[in-house]
């Protein structure tokens, strides 16, 4: 697992045994009462499973009463009473990831700093993981945390500049369309379309890039719309070569001052592709025009 | 294995118990036009034929792009462009070394690899005579007085051709400086 998630990793899972010890353990009494051993067992399990990584926390405690969760959150404001009837199990025991949920009245000092599962949630959420949560009274609760291997994992959009391929972060993509060159304005020294009545700067991958064709330039080319904030910029490539799950992987310390890439990645069949870093190329693109701009010289 | 053990390995001082060949360094000679150079072959981690390499807009001049080899990325450099020898396009014995330098595995690209050379320490002049940009490169001139090359090497190195021989030997962390 990548070393950023294990970090961000330990706070939800002390969370989560600290909570199975504190909530679902039943003292050695009521244990016995039930034909359980008097020590409770709290299962750590962790496995691979294809680009995931799967962590269990499995407790033999008493487990959770679903119409219990079910009528905590009526009581709490966080389910209304029409809704209570056509909650599934599994819904209502991910009730306690809700803000503001907890079965517990008192604090102890195993578990209820006053941090909820809700924050576990989001934490795990933060990671691009998934937790899920099954119990049966009596028997115990199991938390399920399915993680990604490495945070690297993205999805991008693959595009073709000038024959070669180039990989851009889905999450910057805001949409693609077909780039009309006749639409094109020169507004203060930098090409701008108008896109929905808005103004787009745009920005030619082949010449930012320098790249040499060896064909010409096909007839219809597209324009990748890319949003940061309120920032939007239009990178125009050659074609759109669909969208795939990546793996993104540094460049070596000797590219370190090339600016533009967040790295590369092997698209199989011994290709390898170019990752765009949207952010600093926005980031170069707007702030080299407006140099131009500054200088009344045209780009 | 960390770089910095087989480094430190090769630039100990002879031990005491084994000073014979302790002072003998290996070097891999590859070519580049018409000259001959050298790297540690404890350097050299791999020779690859090239696979297609995607070049890397804005880089380097010398930078031909990058490559995968098994999962890592890894920088090529055209090794004629950065000791500014004349290039020839790609043949057949165009190889790419996967050397270790520094922290980083980098791909050098050559015209061709040709033996192991093993050089006493008698047999390694310090670079003096090397001037000009590509100079910091250098670590100094093999002349293999004898044939000493290893595996297949000792076919290729007739005694005829003995005394032409010389071997440019470069230092492999000075290639990443740039």
């Amino acid at each position: 697992v990548d070393k950023l998630i294990v970090e961000d990793l330990s706070d939800p899972l002390m969370h989560i045994i600290r909570n199975s010890i504190d909530h679902g353990i039943e003292s050695p009494k009521v244990r016995e009462l039930a034909g359980k051993p008097p020590t409770g067992t709290l299962a750590l399990n962790a496995y691979q499973k294809g680009n995931h990584v799967v962590i269990e926390v499995e407790d033999d405690g008493a487990g959770m009463d679903e119409t219990r969760l079910v009528e905590m959150a009526v009581q709490k404001g966080l389910l209304t009473q029409e809704a209570r009837t056509d909650i599934s199990t599994d819904e209502a025991f991910n009730l306690i990831f809700m803000p503001g949920f907890s079965t517990r009245s008192s604090i102890t000092d195993t578990s209820g700093r006053g941090v909820g599962m809700d924050v576990v949630k989001t934490n795990i959420s933060n990671l691009g993981g998934v937790i899920d949560v099954h119990s049966e009274v009596g028997t115990g609760t199991k938390f399920t945390i399915t993680l990604p291997i490495t945070l690297a994992i993205i999805s991008a959009l693959l595009v073709e500049v000038a024959e070669r391929v180039y990989a851009i972060p889905l999450t910057v993509v805001q949409e693609a369309i077909v780039f009309d060159p006749t639409g094109v304005r020169r507004v203060e020294g930098r090409e701008v379309i108008t896109l929905r009545g808005g103004t787009l700067p745009i920005c030619r991958l082949q010449s930012l890039f320098g790249l040499e064709r060896s064909q010409s330039a096909p007839v219809k080319q597209f324009v990748v719309v890319v949003s940061l904030g309120q920032r939007r910029l239009g990178f125009v490539v050659d074609a759109l070569q669909g969208q795939q799950d990546i793996v993104i992987k540094s460049l070596g310390r000797s590219l370190s001052s090339v600016r533009g890439f967040a790295g590369a990645t092997d698209l199989g069949d011994q290709r390898v592709a170019l990752v765009l870093d949207a952010p600093s190329l926005l980031e170069e693109v707007l702030a080299s025009s407006d140099v131009g701009l500054a200088s009344g010289v045209s780009p | 294995m960390s770089d910095a053990m087989v480094r430190s390995e090769t630039e100990l001082p002879e031990a005491p118990d084994t000073p014979s060949e302790d002072s003998v360094r290996e070097f891999l000679a590859f070519g580049l036009s018409d000259e001959t150079y050298g790297l540690p072959l404890s350097s050299v981690r791999e020779i690859v034929k090239p696979p297609p390499i995607t070049e890397v807009p804005r880089s380097g001049r010398d930078v031909l792009g990058i490559i995968s080899v098994r999962g890592r990325v890894t920088t090529v450099v055209d090794m004629r462009r950065r000791l500014r020898v004349h290039e020839s396009p790609f043949g057949r014995a165009t190889r790419i070394l996967l050397v270790a330098v520094g922290e980083e595995i980098m791909g050098l690209l050559v015209d061709r690899v040709m033996q192991v050379f093993r050089l006493s320490e008698d047999e390694v002049e310090v670079a003096t005579v090397v001037g000009g940009d590509t100079a910091e490169y250098v670590m100094g001139i093999g002349r293999p007085q004898s044939v000493r090359g290893v595996g297949r090497g000792r076919d290729l190195m007739a005694p005829a051709s003995m005394g032409r021989d010389i071997l440019i030997l470069l230092e492999p962390r000075a290639l990443l400086k740039r």
